[in-house]
């Protein structure tokens, strides 16, 4: 059984039938270039943005299930995060067990050794660096357990240490039950750390299937409109403009 | 220190209770005149104590709390520091149902309580008006909505104003609405505890929301919460606790929009553990402004809200101050 499966998910001018699938254990990666609508269709499968279509969430249609238990199977990591108040980044990790109306401990110390947070629990989120902010929102995201983990640019203000360690810790996420969707710029990282590719462009899906099958020069050529060089053979891929 | 704060705010609120109830130009004992007075013995003590100072301080307590919950639950939902309790438009709305009272005489037999009745009224017209307009719309929407209906309730009672048939009418409303706890009754009580428990309980029922929207409404609902129909519950428990305390006290200003400062730092900032310490705040700061005023020489009597005003307003300043440092 699928972990989460959609089908002809539209939202008007944004996003025009999209077809996608994820199996327990997996990582899927959305790409594409800005405004090709990856945000949207993570925030469709998080249940944050009417759509038409079906969603089917472990074999249940979502739209049937009670938003809690929605929110404790799925987990959204916005690519946007900003704390309104000077929370401490205990609280924070804390706010990721809303959905599960506790604040069990050791959740929370999972997630926060996951992301090697645990020295700057007492500090207020808000005097970090946009880095390490990055790692409390993940942590966040984390402390839910959920089942499938949506990511929007989880690595866009990490430098190249925190990226690997970041994708690295998406990739060993996806295991068992569990699985990762992944919105990235990156293709390269994309091409090292994702099972599946989901390669967007304008609100339809230009392609998708294996690193292999999306990542081909012609595919990226098309939609991004620059001619791009692509080493798969090597480790690491290499995806880099021409 | 954070589970030290609840009782040591607690015991400021009692000891102000205590403050207030024994101040006053008679000196009787405070215990054995509530005692008399809930006894049903008529006593000089049971008058002073029962009918005169306790309806004061607890109507202090009561308006103090509904202003400081009302501004750590609107602040809350719209994730902004300066957000102020009146924006709902229940403050005008109040304002103008007791002006209407002054103007056209209406309610006589209702005696001192009719603007009161009347102020409840109006906070209540101009909530459904709110909320039709809002309709479906954001937090930030429904707001929006409020400083509309609250600007055409301004409107409306400066043409009140305006058109006064005489002065007396002008002055009485004037003072009426510079805010006051004198001169009520247990009539007044009546009207301010009901509106007290129903805003607090609706309020108090979204504070995981609260929690939620720390983080933006869009992880809010992720997390499952029902942010619309949550954020109407707020505005609707804000509007009833503002609009009845104006409706009893008259415009009470800055105490809703600073008490939740002031007590932030002490639950670690965190939204939902706001609440509870700024109605504690909130009741202990206007039951101690109100004594500041009794305490002023005889003459001409400082109005609560006018001296609430003008302690607040140097710390709104600083307020002020400090956010611009932070956003530049």
């Amino acid at each position: 059984m699928e972990l989460i499966d959609a089908r002809q998910l539209a939202v008007p001018g944004r996003l025009h039938g999209i077809d996608l699938t994820l199996a327990p254990g997996q990582m899927l990666g959305l790409i594409g270039p800005n405004g090709s609508g990856k945000s949207t269709v993570l925030q469709c499968l998080a249940g944050i943005q009417t759509h038409a279509g079906q969603v089917a969430l472990e074999g249940r249609d979502a739209r049937q299930l009670p938003a809690s238990t929605r929110a404790r199977r799925i987990g959204l990591l916005p690519q946007a995060c900003q704390s309104a108040w000077a929370l401490s980044v205990g609280d924070v990790v804390a706010l990721g067990r809303l959905p599960w109306h506790d604040r069990d401990a050791a959740a929370i110390g999972r997630a926060i050794e996951q992301t090697g947070i645990g020295a700057w629990l007492g500090e207020r989120v808000d005097h970090l660096s946009g880095g390490e902010q990055a790692r409390v929102w993940l942590a966040r995201v984390l402390a839910g357990e959920p089942h499938l983990l949506l990511a929007d640019e989880p690595i866009a203000s990490l430098d190249l240490l925190h990226q690997r360690n970041v994708m690295q810790l998406l990739r060993e996420y996806a295991a068992g039950e569990r699985g990762v969707i992944v919105a990235l710029h990156d293709l390269a990282l994309a091409a090292r750390y994702c099972d599946r590719l989901c390669l967007l462009h304008g609100g339809r899906v230009q392609a998708a299937g294996t690193p292999a099958e999306v990542l081909t020069e012609a595919n990226l050529q098309a939609v991004f409109g620059v001619e791009v060089k692509v080493d798969l053979d090597v480790h690491p891929p290499i995806v880099s403009l021409r | 220190m954070a589970r030290l704060v609840t009782p040591a705010l607690a015991l400021l609120l009692a000891a102000s209770a205590l403050l207030s109830l024994s101040l006053g130009s008679t000196s009787v004992p405070v215990l054995g005149g509530l005692g008399d007075w809930l006894a049903g013995k008529a006593s000089l003590g049971a008058i002073v104590i029962g009918d005169i100072r306790l309806p004061r301080t607890l109507l202090a307590l009561g308006v103090g709390a509904a202003l400081g919950l009302s501004g750590a639950a609107l602040q809350g939902l719209l994730r902004n520091p300066l957000a102020d309790p009146a924006l709902t438009g229940a403050s005008q709305g109040a304002a103008l149902g007791a002006a209407a009272v002054f103007y056209f005489g209406l309610l006589p037999q209702l005696g001192s309580a009719a603007p009161a009745v009347a102020g409840l009224a109006g906070a209540l017209a101009a909530l459904l008006l709110m909320l039709a307009l809002a309709g479906g719309a954001r937090p930030a929407m429904v707001i929006m909505a409020g400083l509309a209906i609250s600007t055409l309730a301004g409107a409306a009672l400066a043409t009140v104003l305006n058109f006064a048939p005489n002065p007396y009418a002008m002055q009485e409303l004037v003072f009426w609405l510079l805010g006051s706890v004198s001169e009520r009754g247990l009539d007044h009580l009546a009207l301010l505890g009901p509106a007290l428990l129903a805003g607090a309980a609706l309020i108090f029922s979204q504070r995981r929301l609260l929690s939620g929207l720390s983080l933006g409404e869009q992880v809010a609902e992720s997390m499952g919460l029902n942010v619309r129909r949550g954020s109407r519950l707020i505005v609707l428990g804000v509007a009833l606790l503002v609009g009845s305390s104006v409706a009893v006290a008259g415009a009470i200003g800055f105490v809703g929009l600073l008490v939740p400062h002031l007590v932030r730092p002490l639950v670690r900032h965190r939204p939902e553990r706001v609440l509870l310490q700024a109605a504690l705040a909130g009741a202990t700061l206007v039951c101690l402004a109100d004594i500041g005023v009794r305490l002023l020489p005889p003459g001409r009597e400082l109005k609560l809200g006018v001296l609430t005003a003008l302690l607040g307003t140097p710390l709104f300043v600083w307020l002020v101050w400090k956010e611009r440092n932070r956003w530049s």
